[in-house]
């Protein structure tokens, strides 16, 4: 065993006594005084001044028909929400971002997952393989962008490879083609932030009490019974920080696709993010744009918490 | 689980080729930036005449010196900001059990969820009145409060899950709420800083659109922003480009490198919290 | 952390952010200059770039003292914070704006709203041709000086097509036969990079003077005056012509994979005979291409009558002056500079375009020069969008060529959705 992961793991078992119950308030300030309230001010400061305030007044754009340069500006009512309902692009957007979400969601969370589970293991290459797989998610995202709409050309370096083993019937024109476009961008985001999620999970796995484990091992559990019940509880909050950074980055996904398609061919792969920003900056329709931005706020809130609330709270607070 | 077995063997092939098709883009990038640009061969094949012109090229028409300066004067101000200022809220609001504390946290809480274009003119007015158009000042401020409802979500998780014990121990010695923290409390929580650091510098390095639109005509640019110009430019000249991209990355990955047992380990650490 | 290090830290902070808040606070008004009188502040799009450094130097050789801060960013970028300072009042003194409408930074929506300074008692405001003069105005006054004319048509790699012992068409017949000789010497007929949004609209706006414009000059009054739609108009040849290109093989295999500089690069090389681009495109294969390899920009037919065919050919590089310019009476001189013969000529040179007021002295590039003949003969209209009252409608054409090409669409809904961008007005 590395340092690296006796240290960890003494760090964990440091945490480990902690009652799951969060003790009584009256409790803790009898044990160690009161905690100053005003603590919070430095931090409450510059976010009011710089998320929350600018935003509520951000949002009050969605209510009129400013063009995001003139000087005149009408309050319209919910008349920018209506044009939202009867947008075929916006409905096509939604549907796009949705797809984009899930499929991010799941499929980062499970190579990541199973990379985790490759590298926790005793082989040889496991440290030079955690770094290697975790560089992809240091690169800028508008680099990686870059990097694939270059691997991905038609005569490009994937086709070039799957030429090299023969695979021709594999080859695509994965920008150009409209059906396949919106899943090579999920796999350049898969590709960039596996390592990520493989890093949150590792930390999860180094919780896991390899006693148990080696007895269940004895008592005849297989792989997949041994994951279920002994790792897989351990890795509750691991799963939790994962859904909810791959929820909130896959349905906010905006450089990649800007970079690689900017929502082409035609609307295939257009975003939420991406009419977003086309409306309020390319068509000088700056009302109707911040309009999605609420609709999309609204959304992450609903599936962020749904998530939340499904797999309990423990991985944020535990 | 603890011998070397053949089932391990086969696992670490199966590994190290995961390992290598995951690193083969990053292998593109660095071997087209030094191939000469007139050098024909296929992206995939090694690099036989080694040139470093492309990064000379790349560092003096992208300006990126300046753009690397600006960049980590930025980053390093900012993630200090919010370290400090998410630490010190998160103490009451995981100690605190009363109802303001929580509703406080949910407050922090939606700037999760809030998508920047709401911000994005009220808050450039703002910093228009304040006379810090152009001045990276401008960006420092902008991150510190960005990013303090990621930052406190993780740091009042963590602390949370700290035992009471080390505190009373030091209220008993007679340390009032402000030593608790900074010698108790602050110290405890540094694995979870690494994390907070590492996540909050990619976050702050990596950023584009804020600052093209807060620094815009001065001659300050962030790394994105002048790589994204030059890249603009020169988009045809692959090898320029990717010169470039190896160059502002560079100065993460080194750090990363350096930093890896403490981040994986801050990771670790920051999650068992 | 220790507390004493982490005290000293803030302090640290504190000081090392105040301190540079106080360096930054001279250059803080965004654009840099603070209206001294002496440093002119200049925004535009990348593409100006080398245009700008040749008369930059220029104008600062004439006019010693003065300094001149140029910013150049991508369109995308270009018009997102130039929109935001506008709005906000914190704009460089001249800004790049594109001609006519169209364009959420073109002369009449910036003009409308009150952004650009009245240039009409200019002396060079009058001197614009009958194709440039109306894009430089808004309700009669002109906010905006032209500085180049630019055309579309397709430029020919002739060293390869000499090689390939093909000669441009002349006629849209011939064009179809010269995409299958083309194919049969392994080559490309028309390189065609539709990855890149804008380049979608090239065929159609070279297509379209032939089709609609030249035969009907009052189309684009007409669709103002709600009399005429894209739908029943000759727009629907232009777009079934784009598809028959395609059918016939004009194009490589995978046009919307691949990008306007992909496009260029295959064009250089030779392995594409030509592709159908802005003039600007000569200089940048130019760049790319062998030493001495000639190229020719040449009109695309859209009929059988090589008589009836003409170019687009549009004012080009256009600037304005921030209505709260902070220096407003340098921005104007530096304006009246472009418009000098001596300016506008350095500027066309650079750029490779044509000077935006024809005259003598000026030395076209022999690629441009039936361009030059098409614009002194009038048989040139301007691009399409300098007249189409909103952003949207443009943005709706790149989509649906896309769609087109993709065999996701059909001609006359492509044609509908054009109609519902054109009438949400502006």
């Amino acid at each position: 065993m590395s340092s690296a992961d006796s240290q960890s793991l003494a760090v964990a078992e440091a945490a480990a006594p902690v009652p799951l119950a969060r003790p009584r308030g009256a409790r803790i300030s009898a044990r160690i005084g009161a905690v100053p309230w005003w603590f919070v001010l430095p931090a409450l400061a510059f976010y009011v001044f710089v998320v929350l305030w600018p935003s509520i007044e951000g949002a009050g754009f969605a209510f009129t028909n400013w063009d995001g340069l003139s000087a005149t500006k009408d309050f319209v009512g919910f008349a920018q929400f209506q044009r939202l309902l009867t947008d075929p692009a916006g409905v096509g957007a939604v549907v796009h971002t949705l797809l984009i979400a899930l499929s991010i969601t799941i499929v980062q969370n499970l190579v990541g997952l199973l990379l985790a589970l490759g590298v926790h293991t005793k082989i040889k290459s496991r440290n030079v393989l955690r770094v290697a797989l975790f560089t992809p998610a240091v690169i800028t995202p508008v680099a990686t962008g870059y990097l694939w709409k270059y691997l991905m050309t038609p005569d490009g370096a994937i086709n070039q490879i799957l030429g090299f083993f023969g695979l021709t019937a594999l080859q695509h024109d994965w920008l150009g083609d409209a059906n396949i476009a919106l899943w090579s961008i999920v796999a350049t985001v898969v590709w960039q932030f596996a390592g990520y999620s493989m890093v949150i999970f590792l930390a999860g796995l180094q919780g896991v009490p390899e006693d148990v484990l080696e007895a269940s091992r004895l008592d005849g559990a297989g792989p997949f019974r041994r994951f279920w019940y002994v790792v897989r509880p351990e890795l509750a909050p691991a799963i939790t920080i994962n859904l909810m950074l791959s929820i909130i980055g896959g349905l906010k996904l905006f450089d990649q696709v800007w970079v690689m398609t900017s929502g082409g061919p035609g609307t295939s792969t257009d975003t939420m993010s991406t009419l977003i920003y086309k409306n309020a900056f390319q068509f000088g329709d700056f009302s109707y744009g911040i309009a999605m931005a609420l609709v999309l706020a609204v959304f992450v809130a609903i599936l962020s918490s749904a998530q939340y609330k499904l797999l309990g709270r423990q991985g944020g607070s535990k | 689980m603890n011998r070397y077995t053949w089932r391990t063997f086969v696992l670490e092939a199966v590994m190290v080729l995961v390992g290598v098709v995951f690193f083969l883009p990053v292998y593109v990038l660095i071997n087209l930036a030094l191939k000469k640009p007139d050098d024909q061969s296929s992206p995939l094949a090694p690099v036989t005449s080694i040139t470093l012109q492309n990064f000379s090229d790349a560092w003096g028409q992208a300006n990126l010196g300046q753009a690397l300066l600006t960049s980590a004067f930025v980053t390093v101000f900012s993630v200090a900001i919010i370290v400090a200022i998410s630490a010190l809220a998160a103490y009451p609001l995981a100690r605190v059990t009363k109802r303001w504390s929580r509703w406080l946290f949910f407050v922090f809480m939606i700037g999760l969820l809030l998508p920047f274009q709401l911000a994005l003119i009220p808050l450039y007015t703002t910093i228009r009145d304040l006379g810090l158009l152009g001045n990276p000042v401008s960006l420092v401020l902008y991150y510190a409060g960005l990013q303090v409802p990621f930052s406190v979500f993780l740091y009042t998780g963590f602390i949370r899950a700290v035992p009471l014990d080390y505190e009373e121990a030091a209220s008993i010695d007679g340390a009032g709420p402000m030593r608790s923290f900074f010698s108790v409390i602050f110290p405890l929580v540094r694995p979870i800083t690494g994390t907070v650091v590492i996540l909050n510098v990619l976050h702050v390095w990596n950023d584009f659109l804020t600052p093209l639109l807060y620094l815009s005509g001065s001659s300050q640019q962030t790394v994105p922003v002048a790589l994204f110009s030059f890249v603009s430019q020169y988009v045809s000249q692959w090898n320029l480009v990717f010169a470039g991209l190896v160059i502002t990355i560079a100065p993460i990955l080194i750090a990363y490198f350096a930093m890896q047992k403490t981040i994986i380990k801050g990771f670790a650490s920051g999650l068992k919290g | 952390m220790h507390k004493k290090s982490l005290l000293a830290l803030s302090v640290a902070v504190v000081a090392a952010v105040g301190l540079s808040a106080c360096n930054g606070g001279g250059s803080s008004a965004s654009g840099g200059g603070g209206g001294d009188g002496k440093t002119l502040t200049l925004a535009a799009t990348t593409n100006e770039k080398p245009a700008l450094d040749a008369v930059v130097a220029k104008f600062k050789e004439q006019n010693q003292g003065v300094d001149v801060k140029y910013t150049t960013s991508a369109l995308d970028q270009y018009q997102t914070t130039t929109r935001t300072q506008l709005s906000s009042g914190t704009a460089p003194d001249v800004v790049f704006v594109w001609p006519g409408d169209g364009n959420p930074m073109a002369t009449r929506v910036v003009a409308k709203g009150g952004f650009l300074e009245d240039l009409s008692s200019q002396s060079w405001a009058n001197s614009f041709p009958a194709g440039i003069k109306p894009v430089t105005q808004y309700n009669g006054k002109t906010y905006s000086a032209s500085v180049t004319f630019s055309g579309i048509g397709a430029v020919y790699n002739m060293t390869a097509m000499k090689a390939a012992g093909l000669t441009p068409p002349t006629t849209w017949s011939g064009l179809l036969q010269f995409c299958s000789q083309a194919k049969a010497k392994g080559k490309t007929a028309f390189e065609l990079g539709a990855q890149t949004n804008w380049v979608t609209q090239l065929i159609p706006y070279s297509l379209t003077p032939t089709l609609v414009y030249g035969p009907n000059p009052s189309f684009p009054q007409d669709m103002a005056d709600k009399k005429a739609t894209f739908s029943d108009s000759k727009w629907s040849d232009a777009l079934n012509k784009y598809l028959d290109m395609q059918k016939a093989g004009c194009f490589q295999a995978n046009p919307l994979g691949t990008d306007y500089n992909a496009s260029l690069t295959a064009v250089a090389k030779g392995e594409a005979l030509s592709v159908i681009q802005v003039n600007s495109a000569v200089a940048a294969i130019n760049q790319q291409a062998p030493q001495g390899t000639e190229l020719n920009m040449l009109p695309v037919p859209a009929t059988d009558n090589a008589s009836e065919t003409r170019m687009a050919g549009a004012a080009g590089s256009t600037y304005g002056v921030n209505a709260k310019a902070k220096n407003k009476d340098l921005a104007i001189k530096f304006v009246n500079f472009l418009e000098s013969p001596e300016g506008m000529n350095l500027y066309a040179q650079t750029n490779k375009a044509l000077p935006a007021v024809p005259n003598d002295s000026f030395k076209v590039d022999p690629a441009l020069a039936t361009l030059q003949q098409y614009q002194k003969d009038g048989k040139t209209d301007a691009f399409m969008d300098q007249n189409w009252p909103n952003a949207r409608v443009q943005q709706t054409l790149f989509q649906v060529v896309q769609d087109l090409l993709a065999g996701k669409t059909d001609v006359s809904s492509a044609l509908k959705q054009m109609d519902t961008a054109y009438s949400q007005g502006s």
